[in-house]
């Protein structure tokens, strides 16, 4: 699978990283939870969907309370926080690995900007007297932006952990399980991709 | 070296598409149809590039890389056309 298994002492790995064959991202087996995710938000685009072109007016009433440029701005967010992570990963492979912790911590940060950023919305809207009950456009607003929030913040958590560890991240069992970390993160952001059409974009 | 540098042509790329989306598309005037079709064209390329670049589905095994591929074109196109046909 990997060349990497070996040179590595108890400080982290004595040579570059390399790749040989192709693997995919992380455990092999976390993949079918990725997977099964995957199918979730799927689920919950198509439902939104056909709800959606059922109650055409009541949907586009709800949407006009959003502005597309929060969106727009949380979507970079979260890719620049890929950036970052992707990074990370690239730099604890290699011998440069203690530059990565900056870029890890700069995708923290920004994770943690999104979060800050949705509860400020949310609290914007339930001062607005928009609740999850509102009516059912709320109802798949919420659900679907606090499902995808919640997986944003168990996402920072993990990655936070391995900000607090970095130095023992190059060990090859920690950089498996960091790159792990970061396949989860990578899918909250693809998440995020599809979300930030559907609710805001379309009419 | 090579790799950050590529990965950070991907993250432009990223937030040009995204900017163009958010403060582009709907400036021209055109129909709620075309904004859509053209928000879910432009997502779907934006999640390949994360696939493929971030996710490493392009180092990844080819049935890795084609599911990954095929669950984005999957969503994109059922939420296009329930939307166009509905």
């Amino acid at each position: 699978m990997e060349a990497i298994r070996a040179a590595h002492g108890a400080g982290g790995l004595s040579e570059e990283v390399a790749h040989v064959g192709r693997r995919p991202l992380g455990y092999t087996a976390f993949w079918a939870f990725i997977g099964y995710d995957l199918v979730q938000f799927t689920c919950m685009f198509v439902f939104y969907t056909i709800a959606h072109t059922q109650n055409a007016a009541l949907f586009d009433a709800g949407r006009a309370h959003l502005a597309v440029w929060h969106g727009g701005v949380y979507t970079i967010l979260l890719l620049t926080a890929s950036w970052c992570v992707a990074n990370a990963v690239t730099r604890a492979r290699s011998t440069e690995g203690s530059a990565g912790r900056g870029w890890l911590a700069a995708g923290v940060a920004l994770a943690t900007a999104f979060v800050v950023a949705k509860a400020v919305e949310y609290g914007a809207f339930f001062q607005a007297g928009i609740f999850p009950n509102t009516d059912l456009y709320w109802q798949y607003y919420f659900l679907m932006t606090g499902i995808h929030l919640l997986h944003v913040a168990a996402g920072a958590g993990v990655l936070a952990y391995f900000l607090l560890r970095w130095e023992t991240v190059r060990h090859p069992r920690r950089l498996l399980g960091f790159e792990t970390a970061t396949i989860y993160w990578h899918m909250v952001d693809v998440m995020w991709i599809v979300i930030f059409p559907v609710l805001f974009l379309m009419a | 070296m090579k790799g950050i540098a590529k990965s950070t042509v991907v993250w432009a790329v990223l937030v040009a598409l995204t900017v163009l989306v958010t403060w582009g598309v709907e400036l021209t005037g055109a129909s709620a149809w075309v904004v859509a079709m053209v928000a879910l064209a432009v997502a779907a390329v934006k999640a390949c590039l994360v696939g493929i670049e971030y996710l490493e589905l392009g180092r990844a095994p080819l049935p890795v890389l084609v599911v990954g591929i095929a669950w984005i074109a999957a969503v994109v196109l059922s939420v296009g056309v329930l939307y166009t046909v509905l």
